[in-house]
């Protein structure tokens, strides 16, 4: 398989607090990959690595088959859009575009047809002569991936581009740029801390976890197989529900199950704390031993029921670590997830 | 709503006539024969006959142009020398951590602080061993050491004020650094540089202690001045005194808005 | 964001800190050493002894009245006008561009200005005073009066400074603070002491600071207008070293100057400046 990117072992700190460590990733031709990871955990340090505008500990940045771990960023065939954007204040949305072309000395006609053309994809013909601070935050942002999109580079790095958007234009603008990624086949790394984002955008979404990627695959898969109780109780709306294995005959270990693996029966009972109705369900906070658990249910309980019910499928932990996969044979809920806008 | 506000129009006034007459002095015996003003006991302050005569005279008198000429020379040497060194230092500043910055700033003003009569002398007589004394660009790198902290604090709150990431844009842009200095920074920081320079401008052009010990025999305009009141001969000097005044209140009217605002606090983020 | 340490970035600080600091500690230290030499080349106090006796006290007593004088007075008016300016009174630019007036105008120019108000023979104050019938003054009659005439022309020159300062430090106030305080029923003097002068004094600390540094370097403004006498510091300094045979003597006076401004700048710094990073 070819890689446009491959990252070995890299290590970065900052004075004595490690941020990646030893973190390998390969990124496939044409795929849109999402890191995801909560804030703080080194998301943009990553992609500034592989910019080339943040220097590595050690370890390795392959691009397209090219080592750059030595190279500046202007030599790295990289295209970025930061998460702010960082149009250049002083220009209009036509020259921000024509920006990165002009420093690789095309000649001016080129120019003008390539701006026309990415304007034209990413709609924004009408404000290409508007200083670009004039702009909306949805236009900026367009302005931001046209930049990006019309240099034509290996691969695209993306650093929660929808962040500052509100809730209307971040659904379209994502609708969009899924669009655009597939139709150019261009390969996006794209970061956000948004599950949402993740799972509608996503190939495959690798998880930033502790300085490495703990998890990848597509969303589905980590939302049902997640490889440790980290990332079980990260992925989801609501976090994987734990429970001690010894409730249900696996000692040492313990159990997970999402909010919908419940079936009738009575495997576990709990007590009822908190009840919350979402779009014609019931998720009924409840809690069994010293474990808070959620489940969705058709049934309506009152708080301090005690409820019984078994589970149809459920992971098995020991050490945080995934052990094993159980489920029953009416297993029909792959392909759901409770991930909602 | 009147009567409220009439206490504030009166000290107002007050105070405005205060600021004007002495403005008004400078502008009267420029055009007043000297008749009506340096020679009678009781000079007349209201403008009677107005003449361009002691303007020829100043022209004419070669001694002062001279000296208006180094001071313009001087005042832009220190210019440019400000932004040169001050540019590069805010910059610098801007990447460093704040409260390292902020200890840096502090103590380029506290040693600004040393008295210039204090290092005047010593200079003075190090100028003269490497032929700086007498000399207009000794003048004006003594001259420097008053207008560097400022410069550079006003250049750090132009750096500040930039946008995050810009600069590691255009170089993922493929930006030279000389490309992203001259395309990208430098048209967003026109305006702090600008300040810097009319302000180091006015402070040299200003200055008169480290001139007047450094370059007593090739004077700048201030101490020219100086040398002409203390003669006893100031109708000479006074309708040049208002010619080089005017420039410089112009600059001040100009740069009102920005002297007052965002760019002398600039670098003072804690 | 925060900024990390990055020492890398030094090298761009380097040159200007260096300009700074060599050109100023170096001839500084040189001050502070040679005022303790004497023409034959030993090492004693003899120079201070020297110019106390020609008066070296009543120097440093002229100069602290001159300095805090001109300070409070400044003070005090850049205050009234800061109030004034930052009400939004009809006509209120026009005041604010004449009281910036001033600070262009060079302080040579202004001395030079001043120098003909006030000459006792031929000056435009008793020109005006003699209009209104009322008998000439000789302003430099007495050691008090020529220090009056330095404090004024000092503050006409220095004022619109301080008031740029304390107008800044105004418009950092949020304007609730005082539509709150007068809904609570506060007048405007009461509003004035407790909000305005409370938010403004890291401010007024800032301009105490430059101006105050700069009152105790007060040089053209007396050197012009009283010339050596009554003295002040700096001109006892600049009058050694014009007329004495030997540096030495001007160099004791500076290093007095120096020692001066750096107890000054330590206190306002400590009290001042202390409640600055509190904020
Ligand atoms: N230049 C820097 N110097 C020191 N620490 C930094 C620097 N940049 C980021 N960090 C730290 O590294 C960690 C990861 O930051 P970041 O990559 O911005 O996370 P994310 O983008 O996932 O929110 C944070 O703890 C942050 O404080
Ligand atoms: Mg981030």
């Amino acid at each position: 398989m070819k890689y446009k990117l491959e990252l070995v072992d890299l290590e970065k700190s900052f004075s004595n607090k490690k941020v990646l460590d030893k973190l390998n990733l390969k990124v496939i031709d044409g795929e849109f990959l999402v890191v995801l990871g909560p804030s703080g955990e080194g998301k943009s340090t990553l992609l500034r690595t592989i910019v080339g505008i943040e220097n590595l500990d050690s370890g390795k940045i392959i691009v397209n088959g090219t080592d750059v771990t030595f190279k500046p960023p202007n030599k790295r065939n990289i295209a970025m859009v930061f998460q702010n954007y960082a149009l250049y204040p002083n220009m209009t949305a036509y020259e921000n575009i024509a920006f990165p072309l002009k420093m690789a000395r095309t000649d001016r006609n080129s120019i003008r047809s390539k701006v026309d053309q990415v304007a034209k994809l990413l709609n924004i013909e009408p404000q290409l002569n508007i200083n670009v601070t004039r702009l909306s935050g949805g236009q900026q942002q367009r302005v931001a991936i046209a930049r990006a999109l019309v240099r034509d580079p290996a691969l695209f790095l993306l650093d929660e581009p929808l962040s500052n958007l509100d809730a209307r234009v971040r659904y379209t603008s994502r609708q969009e740029l899924k669009r655009l990624q597939k139709e150019l086949s261009h390969t996006f790394v794209y970061v956000t801390h948004d599950q949402v984002e993740a799972s509608n955008l996503a190939d495959r979404v690798a998880v930033l976890h502790n300085g490495v990627i703990e998890q990848i695959g597509p969303y589905n898969e980590l939302y049902e197989k997640p490889n440790t109780q980290w990332v079980g109780d990260f992925i989801g709306t609501y976090p994987m529900n734990f429970i001690p294995g010894d409730l249900m005959g696996y000692p040492d270990s313990t159990i997970g199950f999402r909010t919908r693996w419940v079936s009738e029966g009575n495997d576990i009972t709990a007590k009822v704390t908190l009840i919350e109705n979402s779009e014609g369900n019931y998720f009924v906070h409840c809690k069994t031993g010293d474990s808070d658990i959620v489940i969705r249910t058709d049934t309506k309980y009152n708080v301090d029921d005690t409820i019984s019910f078994g589970l149809e499928r459920f992971n098995i932990y020991k050490n945080g670590v995934l052990e094993e996969i159980k489920s029953g044979n009416s297993v029909a809920s792959s392909g759901i997830n409770d991930v909602d806008n | 709503m009147k009567n409220k506000n009439m206490p504030s129009y009166i000290i107002a006034i007050i105070l405005a006539v205060i600021f004007i007459y002495p403005l008004y002095i400078l502008i009267l015996i420029a055009f007043e024969p000297i008749s009506l003003t340096f020679d009678r006991l009781y000079p007349y302050q209201l403008p009677f006959i107005f003449t361009l005569k002691n303007f020829e005279a100043s022209i004419k008198d070669l001694s002062l142009i001279k000296p208006v000429i180094r001071s313009i020379i001087v005042a832009f040497t220190v210019g440019i020398l400000a932004i040169a060194l001050a540019t590069p230092a805010g910059y610098g500043l801007n990447k460093l951590a704040a409260r390292f910055s902020n200890k840096i700033i502090m103590l380029m003003f506290v040693v600004n602080m040393m008295p210039a009569i204090v290092i005047a002398i010593p200079i003075s007589v190090y100028f003269i061993k490497v032929g700086l004394y007498n000399n207009i660009f000794g003048i004006a790198l003594a001259q420097e050491l008053v207008v560097l902290p400022i410069s550079v604090f006003i250049m750090l709150g132009g750096f500040r004020a930039l946008p995050q990431d810009i600069e590691n844009q255009a170089m993922v842009d493929g930006a030279s650094i000389f490309h992203s200095f001259r395309n990208v920074i430098l048209p967003l920081i026109k305006i702090p540089l600008l300040i810097s320079f009319l302000l180091a401008w006015m402070t040299s052009w200003d200055e008169f202690t480290y001139a007047v010990i450094i370059s007593p025999v090739n004077p700048t305009f201030p101490v020219s001045l100086y040398d002409y009141v203390s003669r006893g001969e100031p109708f000479i000097a006074s309708s040049f005194a208002l010619l080089v005044t005017i420039p410089v209140i112009v600059i001040v009217v100009v740069l009102q808005k920005y002297l007052k605002g965002e760019y002398l606090s600039g670098g003072m983020k804690i | 964001m925060h900024r990390y340490r990055n020492y890398r970035y030094m090298v761009y600080v380097l040159p200007a800190l260096a300009y700074v600091a060599v050109l100023s500690f170096f001839p500084a230290a040189s001050v502070v050493f040679y005022s303790f030499k004497t023409p034959r080349g030993v090492y004693s106090i003899s120079n201070y002894e020297a110019i106390s006796k020609a008066g070296l006290l009543t120097s440093i007593g002229n100069t602290v009245i001159v300095s805090f004088g001109a300070l409070l007075i400044q003070l005090f008016f850049a205050i009234l006008i800061a109030n004034i300016l930052i009400k939004s009174l009809k006509g209120n630019k026009l005041f604010s561009t004449i009281f910036i007036l001033p600070y262009g105008i060079s302080t040579v120019v202004s001395a030079f200005i001043f120098s003909l108000i006030f000459s006792p023979v031929g000056g435009f104050a008793n020109s005006t005073l003699y209009s209104l019938g009322i008998h000439s003054v000789d302003w430099y009659s007495t050691k008090y009066s020529s220090m009056g005439v330095v404090m004024f022309a000092d503050f006409w020159k220095n004022t619109p400074l301080v008031a740029l300062i304390l107008m800044g430090g105004m418009s950092t106030i949020p304007p609730s603070l005082n539509e709150a305080a007068s809904v609570d029923g506060a007048g405007s003097l009461r509003r004035f002491i407790h909000i305005t002068l409370p938010n403004l004094a890291p401010f007024i600390a800032i301009a105490l600071l430059i101006r105050g540094v700069s009152e105790f370097n007060i040089f053209a403004l007396p050197l012009i207008l009283i010339g050596y006498h009554p003295s002040l510091i700096n001109t006892l300094v600049y009058e050694y070293f014009i007329y004495s045979s030997t540096t030495y003597y001007s160099y004791a006076a500076a290093s007095v100057l120096l020692a001066i401004i750096v107890v000054f700048a330590f206190i306002i710094i400590k009290f001042g400046g202390a409640k600055q990073y509190e904020k």
